[in-house]
C-alpha cells in the first residue's frame, strides 16, 4: 500500500511479476496459450493425479495471495464472492467434462464401449429423480441462506446522479461486455455483438451437421466445435469477466491483483485512428476533408476481412467442412467466426499500435 | 453409441408445421409492431411539422424578395470585386502561403502526436517514481532508477515539445498572414453571409421540418431523414426534439402531486404529445395572422416570377373604434378588432396562403385543435409567464388523464351530444367492431375528467385557494368567472336556495 516504506523482498518481486503478467495483453496471451496447451494435451492434463496437483498448486497460490491486503479486499467484497466461486467451478466442470471426454476418446480408439453406453437409460421418477432433486433443493437453499446471512447484499443509499461510484461496474454477467467497451464502440460492444452472440448460439444447431458427439462426452470427434466454443466462452467471456471483476479499478484503469486501487493514478490515453496511420504516418499527407474518403482505407480493410476472410479460411482450414455443410452454412459459420475473432484482433491492435477505430465515422456514430 | 436412425415424429410434417408457424409468427410480430407504431398522435405531430415547414417557406420567400435580392446581389458583387482584386494583387503570395500552411499543419500534427505520445506516459512515469519514492525511500536503487527514467523522459518530452511549438508558431504566423491578405474578402463574405443567413436559415428549417436531407441532390425531395429517425424499432435513437422526430412529449412535474388511491406521486403530463404547438407563439391566431400578412408580398413575387396573378390583400375590417385600416396593415391593430373580424380576416389570409402552398405541392397550414397555441401565452404556458408549463403542466388546471396519449383515454369531455357523436366517429378505435374504450367508460372510471371550457377556471382554485388572491395581470382582473362564483356562493340565501 502507498505510504509504507518497505524493504524489497522476493515476495514483492513475485507480486510485481504477477502484477505485470496480469496486464491485459499478457493475461490474455497466457490464457490463450493455456487453453491451447490444455486442448492439445487434455488426455494427460485431465488425469486425476495431474489435475489434482495443478489444482492444489492453484489453491495454494490463491491462499497465499489472500494474505495480501489489496487482494483480500477484492476477493472478499460481497459482489465478487460469486466470481471467486466461478473461478473454481468453471475450472472444475471443464476438467470433469474433459476427463470424461478423454476417457471416451481412448475407449473409442481402443474399440471399447463408451462410458455413457451400456447403462439402462430408464430411471424411476420417484425416488431416483425427484428425491435427488429435492435433496439438492434443500442443500442449495441452505447454502443460499447461510451465504445471505454471512455476506448480505449491500443496501446502499438511494441512487444519486451527483455521486457516481468509481469504478461503476456492471453486474458480473455484463462485465465481459463492459470490458469489450474498452476496445469497441458502444453500439458494437453493447448492441451488435451481444445480438450476434445470441443469434450465433441459436444458429449452431442449423449449421452443425456433425452427427457425432451426441449424448456422450468427446473431444476428438468434435474438435472444431468444442475449441471454438471454449475460445468464445472461456477466453472472450469468462476471462473478461474475471478481468473486469478483479483487475479493473477506478476510472476503469488496470490494477494488478496486489495493487492498491488508487483513484488518482494517471493513465496514458494514446489512441490512434486508422485514418491517422494511413494518411499521415504512411502517406505523409493531411487527412482528406470528405469523411468517406478519409475512412475509405478502413472501410476497405473491414470489407476485405469479411469478404476475403471466409475464402482464406476455406483454403487453409475448412475445405472438408465446406464440402460437408455447403456454402450457406459455411458462409454463416465463417461470418460468425470472423466476428468472434475480431475481438482478439482488435485487442492486439490496441495493445501494439494503440489503434482506436479502424473505421471512425463519428459524423454517423459509426465506429468499428 | 450408434447413431440413432429412428425419429419420434415425421420430420417432413414437422418441417411444414414449422414453416407455417414461422410465417404466422412473423406476420403477428409485424402486426404487433405496426399496431404499436401507428398512433394518432403522430399524425398531429406531422401536421405541426409540415405547418412549421410551410411557415419557414414563407419566411424564405420574404427573405428572398427582390429588394433583399438586390442587396444580396450588391454584396455578391462586392465580394467578387474583393476576390478579383486579391487575386490580381497577391495570388502568388496567397498560393505560396496556403501551401506552406498545409505543410506546417501536417508537420504540426505529426509533431503534436509524437509529443503527446511521450508526454502522457511521462505522467505515468512520474506517478510510478513517486510511488517508488514513497514505498522504498530516496536512496533505494529502484527509486534512483525511476528518477533517472523520469529525467530521461522529461528531456525527450521537452525536445519534442520544442519541435511541436516551433511548428505551431509557424502555423499561427502563416494563418495570421493569410488572414491579413484575405481581410477585405473576409469582410465582404461576412456581409454577404449576414444577408443570406436569414433565407438560408429559413430554407434549412423548412427542410428539417419536412425530414429532408439538408443539401439538394438526387434525394432532395425524398424525406430520408424523416424516414430514418422515425423508423419502427429505431425511433429511439435520434436526439430528443430533433425537427421532424415524432416522440412522446412529457413534462415531469415533481411539485404537482396527484393522488392515485394508495399513492401520492408526482404528475407526468403528456398532453403536449398532441398539443405540440401549445407553447409556440407562431400558432396563436394573432401572430400567425401577422406572419401570413407579411408573407403575402413574398408569395406574390414568387407567383409573378411564374407568370401567375398575385393575391390581393383581404378587405381590411374596421377597428372596434371604427377606424379604417390600410390594405395589408391590419395585424398591428389585431387587439382592436372584434373576434368576428379577426376570424374573417385570418380565414381570408389563410385561404390565400394555403392556395399558394397547394400550388407548391405542400400540405396546408393547419390552425385548429390540437395544433393551436394556448390563449394568453403571456399569462399561461410560456417560460416567462406566471404559469410556466415546465413547472405547472396542463392537468393541474384542465384535469384529465395526464399520462395518456390516446384522445379518449386522456378523458377529453365533449361539450354537447353533437360534439360527442363527432368525436366518436373521429377518435374511437375499434377492435372487431367494438370500440376499445368509450367516453362514458373513461368518465366513469377516471375520477377527474377534463373540465369543460366554461369550468376551466375551477382549476385555479387548487393553488389560488382564496380565490380573491387571483391578482391582476397587466392591469386586468383575471379569474372573473371564479370570483363571480365565489361571490354567489358566499352571498346566496340558503333558505331561498332550498325552497
Amino acid at each position: 500500500m502507498p505510504g509504507v516504506i518497505a524493504a524489497s523482498s522476493s515476495v514483492d518481486a513475485i507480486k510485481e511479476l504477477i502484477n505485470r503478467l496480469c496486464r491485459p495483453y499478457s493475461f490474455l496471451a497466457i490464457a490463450v496459450a493455456g487453453l491451447i496447451i490444455f486442448l492439445v494435451f487434455y488426455r494427460r492434463l485431465t488425469k486425476p493425479v495431474v489435475a489434482g496437483a495443478i489444482g492444489a498448486i492453484c489453491v495454494l497460490i490463491f491462499a497465499a495471495s489472500a494474505m495480501d491486503p489489496n487482494f483480500r479486499l477484492i476477493i472478499t467484497k460481497a459482489d465478487n464472492v460469486p466470481i471467486v466461486i466461478m473461478l473454481f467451478t468453471v475450472t472444475f466442470f471443464l476438467w470433469l467434462s474433459f476427463r470424461q471426454a478423454a476417457v471416451n476418446d481412448e475407449n473409442l480408439e481402443q474399440g471399447k464401449p463408451l462410458t455413457e453406453s451400456g447403462a439402462d437409460d430408464k430411471v424411476l421418477v420417484w425416488p431416483d429423480l425427484v428425491y435427488i432433486e429435492m435433496i439438492a433443493l434443500i442443500l442449495c437453499t441452505a447454502l443460499l441462506v447461510v451465504w445471505a446471512v454471512i455476506l448480505p447484499a449491500p443496501l446502499e443509499q438511494p441512487a444519486d446522479p451527483n455521486i457516481a461510484p468509481n469504478p461503476a461496474k456492471a453486474p458480473w454477467y455484463f462485465l465481459g461486455l463492459q470490458e469489450m467497451l474498452v476496445y469497441f464502440d458502444p453500439w458494437l460492444a453493447g448492441v451488435i455483438f451481444p445480438g450476434l452472440i445470441i443469434v450465433g448460439l441459436i444458429a449452431i444447431p442449423f449449421m452443425d451437421k456433425n452427427p457425432r458427439g451426441n449424448g456422450y462426452y468427446t473431444f476428438k470427434e468434435r474438435p472444431f466445435a468444442i475449441s471454438t466454443f471454449l475460445f468464445g466462452f472461456v477466453i472472450l467471456w469468462v476471462i473478461l469477466i474475471i478481468f473486469g471483476t478483479f483487475l479493473r479499478g477506478p476510472n476503469w484503469n488496470f490494477f494488478g491483483p496486489y495493487e492498491y486501487w488508487d483513484p488518482h493514478r494517471p493513465a496514458a490515453l494514446l489512441n490512434t485512428e486508422f485514418h491517422d496511420l494511413f494518411w499521415i504516418s504512411f502517406l505523409g499527407r493531411a487527412l482528406p476533408e470528405n469523411f468517406i474518403v478519409r475512412e475509405l482505407p478502413g472501410i476497405l480493410l473491414v470489407l476485405a476481412y469479411f469478404m476475403l476472410g471466409p475464402l482464406v479460411l476455406r483454403a487453409l482450414f475448412f475445405r472438408k467442412m465446406y464440402r460437408q455443410i455447403g456454402a450457406i452454412r459455411y458462409g454463416t459459420m465463417s461470418f460468425l467466426l470472423l466476428v468472434m475473432l475480431l475481438m482478439p484482433i482488435k485487442m492486439i491492435l490496441r495493445w501494439t499500435l494503440n489503434l482506436h477505430y479502424v473505421v471512425g465515422i463519428t459524423e454517423w456514430f459509426l465506429n468499428i | 453409441m450408434p447413431i440413432p436412425e429412428e425419429r419420434l415424429y415425421h420430420s417432413r410434417k414437422l418441417n411444414i408445421w414449422f414453416a407455417i408457424s414461422s410465417v404466422v409468427m412473423t406476420v403477428c410480430l409485424l402486426w404487433m409492431i405496426a399496431a404499436d407504431y401507428i398512433r394518432p398522435w403522430k399524425d398531429y405531430q406531422e401536421d405541426y411539422f409540415l405547418s412549421k415547414a410551410a411557415l419557414a417557406r414563407l419566411e424564405y420567400l420574404t427573405a428572398s424578395r427582390n429588394d433583399r435580392q438586390e442587396a444580396i446581389a450588391k454584396a455578391e458583387q462586392r465580394l467578387k470585386d474583393a476576390k478579383e482584386y486579391a487575386a490580381q494583387t497577391s495570388a502568388e503570395e496567397r498560393a505560396e502561403l496556403e501551401s506552406e500552411l498545409a505543410h506546417a499543419s501536417l508537420e504540426f500534427r505529426k509533431a503534436n502526436d509524437k509529443w503527446s505520445r511521450t508526454a502522457q506516459p511521462l505522467d505515468v512515469t512520474r506517478d510510478t517514481y513517486e510511488r517508488t519514492l514513497a514505498n522504498y525511500g530516496e536512496d533505494h536503487p529502484r527509486t534512483i532508477k525511476a528518477h533517472e527514467t523520469v529525467l530521461r523522459e522529461e528531456a525527450k518530452a521537452d525536445r519534442l515539445r520544442v519541435e511541436k511549438e516551433k511548428w505551431e508558431d509557424q502555423k499561427k504566423q502563416l494563418e495570421a498572414r493569410l488572414r491579413n491578405l484575405n481581410g477585405p474578402v473576409r469582410e465582404a463574405e461576412k456581409a454577404l453571409r449576414n444577408l443570406q443567413m436569414v433565407a438560408e436559415e429559413a430554407r434549412k428549417k423548412d427542410r428539417q421540418y419536412r425530414g429532408l436531407l439538408p443539401k439538394a441532390g438526387w434525394l432532395a425531395s425524398v424525406p430520408v431523414v424523416g424516414a430514418v429517425i422515425n423508423a419502427p424499432l429505431f425511433d429511439f435513437a435520434a436526439p430528443k426534439n430533433t425537427p421532424a422526430r415524432k416522440q412522446v412529449n412529457q413534462l415531469v412535474l415533481p411539485e404537482v402531486r396527484q393522488q392515485l388511491n394508495y399513492l401520492e406521486t408526482y404528475t407526468t403530463d403528456r398532453c403536449t404529445t398532441c398539443h405540440i404547438a401549445i407553447g409556440d407563439r407562431e400558432f396563436s391566431k394573432g401572430r400567425l395572422a401577422e406572419k401570413l400578412e407579411k408573407s403575402l408580398p413574398g408569395i406574390n413575387e414568387a407567383l409573378q416570377d411564374r407568370g401567375l396573378d398575385p393575391y390581393a390583400y383581404p378587405e381590411p375590417p374596421k377597428t372596434i373604434d371604427g377606424d379604417e385600416l390600410a390594405l395589408g396593415e391590419v395585424t398591428p391593430f389585431w387587439g382592436n378588432l372584434t373576434h368576428e373580424d379577426q376570424d374573417t380576416y385570418f380565414d381570408a389570409l389563410l385561404e390565400r396562403v394555403n392556395d399558394y402552398l397547394a400550388q407548391d405541392g405542400r400540405p396546408a397550414i393547419k390552425l385548429g385543435q390540437p395544433t393551436l397555441a394556448h390563449p394568453d401565452l403571456d399569462l399561461f404556458v410560456s417560460v416567462d409567464s406566471p404559469h410556466p408549463m415546465a413547472k405547472i403542466g396542463c392537468t393541474v388546471c384542465h384535469e384529465g388523464n395526464p399520462q395518456e396519449t390516446d384522445f379518449v383515454f386522456a378523458a377529453h369531455v365533449p361539450e354537447t351530444h353533437e360534439e360527442q357523436k363527432a368525436w366518436e366517429e373521429k377518435h374511437y378505435v375499434h377492435r372487431l367492431g367494438v370500440p376499445v374504450v368509450t367516453f362514458d367508460t373513461v368518465a366513469h372510471y377516471w375520477d377527474r375528467p377534463m373540465h369543460l371550457k366554461a369550468h376551466t377556471e375551477a382549476g385555479c382554485a387548487k393553488c389560488h385557494s382564496e380565490i380573491t388572491d387571483i391578482g391582476r395581470f397587466r392591469g386586468e382582473r383575471k379569474g372573473a368567472r371564479l370570483n363571480l362564483g365565489r361571490y354567489l356562493f358566499t352571498n346566496v340565501d340558503v333558505s331561498i336556495a332550498t325552497t
